[in-house]
């Protein structure tokens, strides 16, 4: 037996917080962007989509080549079952751990007072067991309950295509206005997280919010402008430190209330 | 055609980074795969038609059978007998040499590490430890270089124990020359592992890497004796980002990176082989089921 507490408290060491809304980060997705832009080259891409996730969330960075980029492929794709299972258990206690502190942000970022169904963005690569629905039902306890497999990949497209389509993924329940926590493990352009958040709404979903594990991060960008940002994005998260306390939508709520405290405080001198 | 003859075909073309060609095989579950294109690190390299690829392929293979003919044993990520503790670390190397006996039993071990230029209270402590950890069954992990790891290893032997030398070159050679008996005799009676090929010789890269791997291979690092300039205060700095629990040894506060650590997560300040022990058993107890508290 292990607790959550312990399993988590390796992780403090080299989780990365992803950077609330801000000049220099994507209001969709949250990763870097030049100075100016309010979203991202690929999130303004899925804007073609009928419909999309009204949040994403994203846990931490998931920096290229870092540990937390490895574990998130790692449990699916390492050779030793026992290496999978170390590190599901591992993510499984972090994503067990931010739910329990900051799901409560997640819905009030959609206005949902609750989120009754739990489901997972599948896998395009046909594993016969996918792990990320294991990990939602075997190891989360908080998910296990509520957790639906509603989505299967739709066979046509070829499964390294990123972009983003209606009908990527397919369904065969009817929803009916139910909110739908949808987990990914790692977000890297969004294709795949919202066709399938575009796929649940057509279903019949009410809000549909995307928490995923990981925020896909290159340090290291060919262009010097980009480069830059997002050095400057990387600095600046890590300077902020990683804290089970806070998430990049509680933080975006204080900073809304500090500066309309602010505001307040201004007017009333002014009167 | 083999796995492995194609991963060190892979690794062995021009300009290609091992860590991508890692990440590649590991993703796509086979070097032969990688190999025969498709993938995106196949674009960055030689390009080259199958014919010259499976040529390359059993050129391979079969320097791996003449290392093997010498008693070396290289060991892919794709393999069962790879370090499945080794493989949850974004450090992993794509494979392992090896000069003598694997044990699964591994998994449970403490790297103890420190200083070359050890003062002998810090040999006897890592001396010391290094038994007691024998004594208690759990192996004993370092890097073979002088004083401190010296001092780990020898105790390990001499209370009977598993010992593991992870060293900063290829199996071809020692360093320092001096270790090259104790070299060999872990050789025998425990393990010698390189994450080089056999001829790599010593450089200023290689011990930070080893280091990385060291750390990956064990469950826990020890640091006796460390200044700041060392490759013991690297492996704790990489432990920790490998979510790997690191045990500072009391005395070694008298250094400031040490005070720092110390308030880290995941950081443990011990003063005895007890603590030392009584600390490390619920880490290697597996954890299987995840409970809330």
């Amino acid at each position: 037996m292990a607790t959550v507490a312990d399993v988590t408290a390796r992780y403090e060491n080299f989780l990365i917080p992803v950077l609330s809304s801000r000049d220099g980060v994507c209001a969709t997705c949250k990763r870097s962007v030049l100075s100016g832009w309010s979203g991202c080259y690929q999130c303004g891409r899925h804007q073609a989509l009928p419909h999309r996730a009204d949040v994403v969330v994203p846990i931490a960075l998931a920096v290229e080549h870092e540990q937390w980029t490895h574990e998130l492929s790692g449990y699916k794709n390492s050779s030793s079952l026992d290496a999978r299972r170390s590190m599901a258990i591992g993510i499984g206690a972090v994503l067990w751990r931010w739910l329990d502190a900051h799901e409560t942000c997640v819905q009030d970022a959609v206005g949902s007072s609750d989120f009754p169904i739990v489901t997972a963005v599948p896998s395009t690569r046909g594993r016969a067991q996918h792990p990320l629905p294991h990990l939602l039902t075997e190891i989360v306890k908080p998910t296990a309950d509520r957790y639906a497999d509603l989505l299967r990949a739709n066979t046509s497209y070829s499964p390294g295509s990123r972009d983003a389509r209606p009908d990527r993924y397919l369904t065969d329940t009817r929803l009916h206005g139910e909110s739908v926590l949808l987990i990914d493990d790692q977000w890297t352009s969004g294709g795949h997280a919202q066709s399938a958040a575009c796929a649940l709404k057509l279903a019949g979903a009410g809000q549909v919010a995307v928490v995923a594990l990981g925020r896909r991060f290159d340090r290291y960008p060919d262009r010097d402008d980009y480069r830059a940002a997002a050095e400057a994005y990387y600095r600046a998260a890590k300077a902020q430190g990683w804290s089970w306390t806070a998430c990049c939508m509680c933080d975006q709520a204080r900073a809304d209330l500090a500066s309309s405290r602010h505001r307040t405080a201004a007017e009333s001198v002014i009167r | 055609m083999t796995e492995r003859g194609a991963l060190l075909a892979l690794l062995r073309s021009p300009a290609q980074r091992w860590r991508a060609v890692t990440e590649e095989v590991e993703s796509a579950g086979s070097a032969l795969a990688v190999l025969h294109g498709g993938a995106p690190v196949q674009m960055s390299l030689f390009a080259p038609d199958s014919t010259d690829a499976d040529a390359l392929a059993m050129d391979a293979e079969q320097q791996i059978q003449a290392w093997e003919e010498e008693g070396l044993k290289f060991v892919t990520l794709l393999d069962a007998d790879y370090p499945s503790q080794l493989l949850t670390v974004h450090q992993r190397p794509p494979f392992l040499m090896m000069r003598g006996t694997p044990d699964e039993g591994d998994l449970r071990g403490v790297a103890i590490v420190g200083t070359r230029a050890a003062s002998s209270e810090g040999v006897q402590s890592a001396y010391q430890l290094a038994a007691a950890l024998a004594g208690a069954r759990v192996p004993v992990v370092s890097g073979l270089a002088a004083g401190i790891d010296t001092g780990a290893l020898s105790g390990a032997l001499s209370a009977g124990g598993r010992a593991v030398a992870v060293i900063g070159t290829g199996l071809h050679h020692s360093y320092p020359k001096q270790n090259a008996d104790l070299q060999d005799r872990i050789g025998r009676v425990g393990l010698v592992i390189s994450q080089f090929l056999p001829d790599t010789p010593p450089t200023k890269a290689t011990f930070p890497m080893r280091n990385a791997v060291m750390s990956g291979y064990a469950a826990a690092t020890v640091v006796v004796e460390a200044p700041y300039k060392s490759g013991a205060r690297m492996q704790a700095r990489l432990a920790l980002e490998h979510g790997r629990r690191v045990f500072l040894l009391e005395s070694l506060l008298a250094n400031d990176w040490a005070q720092t650590y110390a308030k880290r997560p995941n950081t443990i300040v011990v003063r005895s082989v007890d603590d030392v022990l009584d600390h490390i058993e619920p880490i290697l107890a597996a954890d299987n089921d995840l409970v809330w508290a």
